[in-house]
């Protein structure tokens, strides 16, 4: 069972849900009722594809090696290349909704079951050429063709099921009493669904087993039989290598069974899964609820001494470098390439013999045994110092490394690493990304087909500055925009080392926009920030380069702790977050370091970070005053307070974006931006975006809402809210007083502090008050000892003799300042 | 008053948007602006991106000099606009509107559709709803009587629409019902 949470993906909204892996696996395409085909990318958290073009609810969804091919309610079927979605054709139209699809394993013919009583088969390369096949009076439900192109497997609605030769359009044998009655549109399947390689197919029969029946005999070889209470079989699937059969039962979840054993291996709870489909040759389960939400659940069969990674490989010898590429990424690949030929090799004999006793499998094969989890790399003792010293693979989505079970034996530490935190900017969207998002304006780059970039850089205020754009041929990565100008970096390539360039905004001395080449070869910027004097890049080789706006270098040090995750400036002031190694539990830890570049006096050097548990960090940046701020994956937005003294610096919650009321009744996620006026911008991201869309988002404020007490927003003057005002300007005030320079109080400044006193004392006031009421004296004691100015604490006594409590009336008296 | 005949009864329609220009709404600027003291109330020095609360005469004619753009109220967004047509269908009692809502909407949708999400289909369902509503409206006129006519959550401009002819028939039915009670 796994331990992980499952982060759902909304693909579609509710009704029937299909999905396919592509053949080769790496991408997966999920159809539903919203009328759309969403192409996620396997093992990549980005936002899928969508491609829109049905005007009924899809049912059904199949693939070949190079195109893919939908069918729907509105009658019409359309295939697609799998590399250029956008382009479709018409394959072919029936008179009555569409209900399933199947192409012959040679991709050359597409079966088609719909509402109407024949099942036809078109050419895809010459859609005039039709069969039709006409096994029953009734409408059918699923078509499927044998991976041995023998047969072709027709389930009708009358609950029977009818296999045609494959060649000679003949019906061969059609079997019933093994498949339920079901109509067109329900979810329960009455689909044969072939084994991979042996000729048996699996199929739903009415006690709620799943039968496997060879077509040798046509008689039931062996059922499995669910666990009590498991009804309704919506799908099954057999993994990519026939070992393991996949079941989905409609109210009560997912069951695997191993099919040499006949036992349940795996058990998940999930309401309502319809479709299923295994990753093709790998431990992995991605399944759809009639919810539309799409769970892909990897490491879905826990390993154990007779389970391994190698039982999910490829049972024929395959190119392995090819193979492993498509699933894995460029730095596990450098890993696997040393173990690869031998592991492979050995799999392949191992699998291919019948009669194997997988429990000797490790021994025969490979110098150690190997405990494998499927997202990880392999890494044995000997590749464990080799492992250190090569980049790890940066993490997605960081799950947290488990070590109880037993079975897992020898599993050696993962290392996780945080990947870099771009604040402001966003992934390619199509051929578009924002590099730079803040309250000045937005830098957005798009990419041009012949190569080159376009820059668009555009201001919010556009009497100031009037925007511009430019093209770019180095393909600027990274860029910062403040008032004055824009700062860009692009990383090394083989012909050219790592760019910084600057741009002024208004070009009084026609030559102050600037451009440097990073000295080192292959060294490319990781970050970069931009204040008002300052220019900082962290990059690839460990340095922290930091130069004036003019572009002379100021000051250059390699960062103690790497690799870097973020920079930000403010003034004088610089940021740095590194990795600082890896928790107890293996999350990634992150430190971070203030500097002040003019007094060349380090605040904070290598503090913690404080992330959530399981969590990561997704923006940090300064407010507009000076102080830093973070913003993580839990939602929550965090003030570092104290950080002029060493040692004393403390991340304060200051807003929980779960706790706002807008968030109750709609799906929403907050992008964040920056914190003005003690305020926190953000862009509003409706439902499952991730990420701010072009072309020109509106930001939202939130004021402050320390999450300490539960949120009654209909009534301010309660206790609670009392309590979390209070506490608030509390905080406030400690920011403030902080960036008081002793003896240089501007102000405004001592205006600041004194109505946030105010407001502290006001709000204690109304807190005694009820006290008061409710005659609790110990609390009003307490509260008054809060207080913070003494025309407070006079006024706290009058409230208590007011409710005529003098005891407690004398004991503030006490309290007062020797007059 | 020289007002023609069919104005003493009651507004006209340009009238009644007219008064629904008064209603606040947010917009985010373009340009920085500085404070405007005006009689009725002080526009705040706009500065952007922060988005401004400010009449809608005002933000009409800043989105129209191209100088503001407007943020859609909370309530003319698709969903919301989706469920109120459900509740508008389902029951009898007309559901929640602001109570300008079909000034607001009518001007929002002629000065800045391009601020709007999927502008047609809240164009469609505004329409829907209001049909919706003029039905019930008509249906609910039949039981006036001398007293009181009760109908919930009514907008200005439907309000408006039915004042002639209800002021009308309520007035003459007073009379009668006093005529009948001095027998």
């Amino acid at each position: 069972m796994a331990g992980n949470r499952l982060v759902p993906r909304y693909a579609h909204t509710d009704g029937l849900t299909r999905l396919a892996y592509t053949v080769d696996g790496t991408f997966l395409l999920t159809v539903g009722s919203n009328l759309v085909i969403r192409k996620f990318q396997v093992g990549s958290d980005e936002e899928p594809e969508s491609i829109d073009n049905h005007q009924d609810p899809i049912t059904g969804i199949a693939v070949s090696k190079t195109h893919f091919c939908t069918c729907s309610e509105d009658a019409t079927i359309c295939i697609y290349p799998i590399n250029n979605s956008s382009e479709h054709t018409l394959l072919a139209r029936t008179t009555l909704p569409v209900r399933d699809i199947a192409y012959s394993i040679d991709g050359d013919w597409i079966a088609i079951a719909s509402d109407e009583t024949a099942v036809k088969l078109v050419n895809t390369k010459e859609p005039t050429q039709i069969h039709s096949l006409r096994p029953s009076k009734t409408s059918n439900k699923h078509v499927s063709f044998s991976p041995n192109e023998k047969f072709l497997a027709i389930s009708s609605c009358n609950g029977i099921l009818y296999f045609y030769d494959n060649q000679s359009r003949s019906l061969l044998k059609f079997l019933t009493n093994t498949i339920l009655s079901v109509e067109g549109d329900s979810d329960l399947t009455s689909k044969a669904i072939w084994h991979p390689s042996d000729g048996t197919f699996a199929v739903a029969n009415s006690e709620n087993q799943v039968a496997i029946l060879s077509t040798d005999d046509w008689l039931a070889l062996y059922k499995l039989t669910p666990k009590e209470n498991y009804s309704s079989i919506t799908d099954i699937a057999w993994s990519s290598n026939g070992r393991f059969l996949a079941a989905s039962f409609r109210d009560k979840g997912i069951l695997i069974w191993d099919t040499l054993s006949k036992e349940i291996v795996s058990e998940h709870h999930y309401s309502n899964v319809v479709a299923l489909a295994w990753q093709p040759f790998a431990n992995v389960l991605s399944f759809t609820t009639n919810q539309g939400v799409l769970y892909n659940c990897p490491e879905v069969i826990p390993f154990s001494g007779s389970i391994t990674e190698a039982d999910f490989q490829k049972s024929t010898q395959l190119t392995n470098g090819h193979k492993k590429r498509v699933i894995l990424d460029e730095d596990e690949e450098e890993l696997y390439r040393n173990q690869n030929t031998n592991e492979n090799a050995a799999a392949a004999a191992d699998i291919t013999n019948g009669e194997e006793d997988f429990g000797d499998f490790n021994e025969n094969a490979l110098d150690d045994p190997l405990d494998l989890d499927g997202d990880s790399y392999m890494v044995n003792e000997d590749e464990l110092e080799v492992a250190k010293k090569r980049k790890a693979r940066p993490i997605h989505g960081h799950q947290p490394v488990s070590f109880e079970d037993g079975a897992r034996k020898r599993r050696l530490l993962q290392f996780a690493v945080h990947k870099p935190v771009y604040a402001g900017s966003t992934p390619w969207q199509g051929n578009r990304r924002y590099l730079c998002l803040n309250l000045v304006g937005c830098i957005w780059t798009v990419q041009q087909d012949d190569g080159h970039n376009t820059i668009t850089v555009e201001f919010h205020d556009e009497s100031n500055h009037r925007k511009y754009h430019f093209p770019d041929d180095q393909r600027f990565e990274l860029a910062c925009l403040d008032e004055e100008g824009a700062l860009f970096s692009a990383p090394a390539t083989e012909q050219s080392p790592g760019v910084i360039y600057y741009k002024p905004h208004v070009d009084w001395s026609r030559r102050s926009e600037w451009a440097l080449m990073l000295p080192m070869e292959d060294e490319s910027p990781i970050s970069i920030a931009l204040s008002s004097s300052v220019v900082v890049v962290c990059t690839t080789s460990g340095y922290v380069r930091i130069y004036s706006r003019t572009g002379f270098p100021i000051s250059i040090y390699r960062s103690k702790q790497l690799p870097f995750v973020a920079c930000s400036a403010y003034k004088d002031l610089v940021l740095i977050v590194a990795n600082g190694g890896a928790a107890a539990d293996g999350t990634p830890q992150l430190v971070y370091t203030i500097e002040d570049i003019s007094k060349n006096y380090v605040y904070q050097s290598n503090d913690g970070l404080a992330l959530p548990p399981a969590g990561e960090l997704l923006s940090i940046f300064f407010s507009d005053v000076g102080d830093p701020y973070m913003y993580d994956s839990d939602g929550v937005l965090l003030a570092l307070l104290h950080w002029r003294t060493p040692g004393q610096a403390k991340w304060v919650p200051v807003l929980d974006t779960n706790e706002l009321e807008r968030r109750k009744s709609r799906q929403e996620s907050y992008w964040p931006v920056t914190v003005a006026d003690n305020q926190f911008h953000c862009i509003l991201l409706k439902g499952s975006a991730r990420y701010p869309y072009f072309p020109r988002p509106m930001f939202t404020e939130f004021p402050f809402r320390i999450p300490c007490t539960v949120m009654t927003p209909d009534a301010p003057t309660s206790v609670p809210s009392l309590e979390e005002l209070q506490l608030r300007n509390v905080i406030l005030l400690t920011l403030t007083e902080e960036a008081i320079d002793e003896g240089n109080v501007s102000q405004e400044q001592q205006l600041q502090v004194t109505k946030l006193e105010a407001n502290i004392d006001k709000a204690l006031l109304q807190l005694i008050q009820k006290a008061c009421t409710e005659e609790k004296l110990e609390r009003v004691l307490e509260l008054t000892k809060s207080l913070r100015r003494t025309p407070s604490i006079l006024a706290a006594q009058k409230i208590a003799l007011h409710h005529s409590l003098t005891q407690i009336a004398e004991k503030i008296g006490t309290l007062l300042p020797a007059a | 008053m020289a007002l023609p005949r069919e104005l003493e009864a009651t507004f006209s329609p340009e009238e009644i948007e007219f008064l629904a220009g008064n209603e606040y709404i947010d917009i985010v600027p373009l340009e920085t602006m500085d404070q405007l003291p005006l009689v009725s109330a002080t526009i705040p020095i706009m500065k952007p991106p922060k988005k401004c609360r400010v009449p809608l005469w005002l933000a009409l004619e800043l989105k129209r000099q191209h100088r503001a753009r407007i943020a859609p109220p909370e309530w003319l967004d698709l969903s919301n606009l989706e469920s109120l047509r459900e509740q508008e269908m389902e029951m009898d009692m007309f559901s929640k509107l602001p109570f300008r809502w079909l000034e607001t909407a009518h001007l929002l949708l002629n000065a800045c559709p391009d601020d709007i999400e999927d502008v047609e289909e809240v164009r469609r369902i505004l329409l829907t709803i209001r049909e919706a509503r003029q039905s019930k409206a008509r249906a609910g006129l039949e039981a006036v009587n001398e007293v009181q006519l009760a109908l919930d959550n009514l907008g200005a401009m439907e309000i408006n629409e039915i004042r002639p002819l209800f002021r009308e028939t309520m007035n003459r039915m007073r009379k009668i019902v006093q005529v009948s009670e001095e027998e």
